[in-house]
């Protein structure tokens, strides 16, 4: 076996990210095979980049009144509006000799099988370096990775249906980030495959999955023992722990 | 004085700083977007600016922060010695009151 899928599931912000970092240890440390992780984030979730400022990226007010977890993660990259309806997130973690080498051709390589999955459902997108994917400008896709002890750990998300109001009522966007943009309304810079494809959301998930499994001999299976304790004391001592999620 | 400046040069992410200084940097914050390998790196740079005298030239400053990126075989992405300058030099010429 070249490559191990994990089932769909849904789970709180802290969860997932508890997940992807215990899954990144493991690999690295030579116990589990190269990942593939499709889920998505139950209740709605902020997540933060790694060296972002979360009271200035995030309306933590606003987050706490709609019932919308909040957290950082370990990748660097921008504000996430995770909503638990409206978006896939997936993870590959590898050995770093798995990947193409260098972290630049490693978001350009996750952005090709997105795109290819996002071709196969009828959209038509491109990569918009450093770590997005656009449609006709807008973007549908963010990605973000980090690197532990020769492992690589790329996750990102895949826009199904925005709900632009919910999302830039818990984001804070600066004029100065949308500077170089030539669409000046943050709300105006973000699409979904919902508005540019019949696709239901299934079968993104589906073409996400055939294009991240395509050409690799891959079976799915579950978290090992260790790696769901490792997760549970992550998520405990880390991604729910506001030291970590306001350290900036 | 306590100062703070938002940066984001073409091609690049954004670079905030929070700053706190007299004639020299007394603390740093580098927060925004961008990505650092290992992400350790931005507490590194960040000690290594506090104490620099903000007398010193742009071409200084870049040296310093350029050593700490050297020094640790760290790579940047989205974010430059140039973006983080030119975020200091802003903080640090519009004071918050």
């Amino acid at each position: 076996m070249e490559l191990r899928t994990l089932p769909y599931s849904s789970n709180s912000a802290y969860a997932n990210m508890a997940i992807d970092h215990s899954i990144l240890e493991s690999v690295s440390e030579g116990d589990s095979h190269m990942t593939l992780r499709l889920y998505s984030w139950k209740p709605s979730a902020v997540s933060i980049g790694r060296f972002q400022s979360l009271r200035k990226e995030v309306n933590v007010e606003q987050c706490k009144v709609a019932g919308i977890d909040l957290v950082r993660r370990m990748t660097g990259g921008g504000a996430v509006y995770h909503d638990s309806e409206g978006e896939i997130t997936y993870s590959l973690i590898a050995k770093e000799e798995e990947l193409p080498q260098g972290v630049q051709k490693c978001y350009r390589y996750a952005a090709s099988m997105i795109i290819d999955a996002l071709g196969s459902i009828g959209v038509k997108a491109e990569y918009a370096p450093i770590n997005d994917i656009v449609v006709d400008g807008r973007k549908i896709s963010g990605n973000a990775q980090t690197r532990r002890e020769g492992a690589v750990l790329i996750h990102g998300t895949v826009i199904y249906k925005a709900d632009v109001k919910k999302m830039f009522s818990v984001l804070n966007v600066s004029k100065e980030k949308l500077s170089d943009k030539t669409i000046n309304s943050a709300e105006d810079r973000i699409t979904d495959v919902q508005t540019n494809s019949h696709a239901s959301i299934g079968e993104l998930r589906e073409a996400l999955f055939n294009s991240f499994t395509r050409g690799r001999v891959w079976k799915e299976m579950p978290l090992t023992k260790e790696e769901k304790e490792r997760s549970l004391e992550l998520e405990e001592t880390v991604y729910k722990n506001e030291e970590w999620n306001f350290n900036r | 004085m306590e100062g703070y400046a938002e940066k984001k040069l073409p091609g690049e992410k954004l670079v905030c700083i929070d700053i706190i200084y007299s004639d020299r940097i007394e603390k740093l914050r580098i927060t925004g977007d961008f990505f650092m390998h290992p992400e350790g790196l931005v507490v590194d740079l960040e000690k290594a600016l506090e104490g620099v005298p903000l007398s010193m030239n742009d071409m200084e400053l870049r040296d310093i922060i350029t050593n700490v990126v050297t020094s640790r075989n760290a790579e940047m992405i989205g974010i430059s010695a140039k973006g983080i300058i030119t975020a200091i030099r802003d903080a640090t010429s519009r004071q918050v009151l």
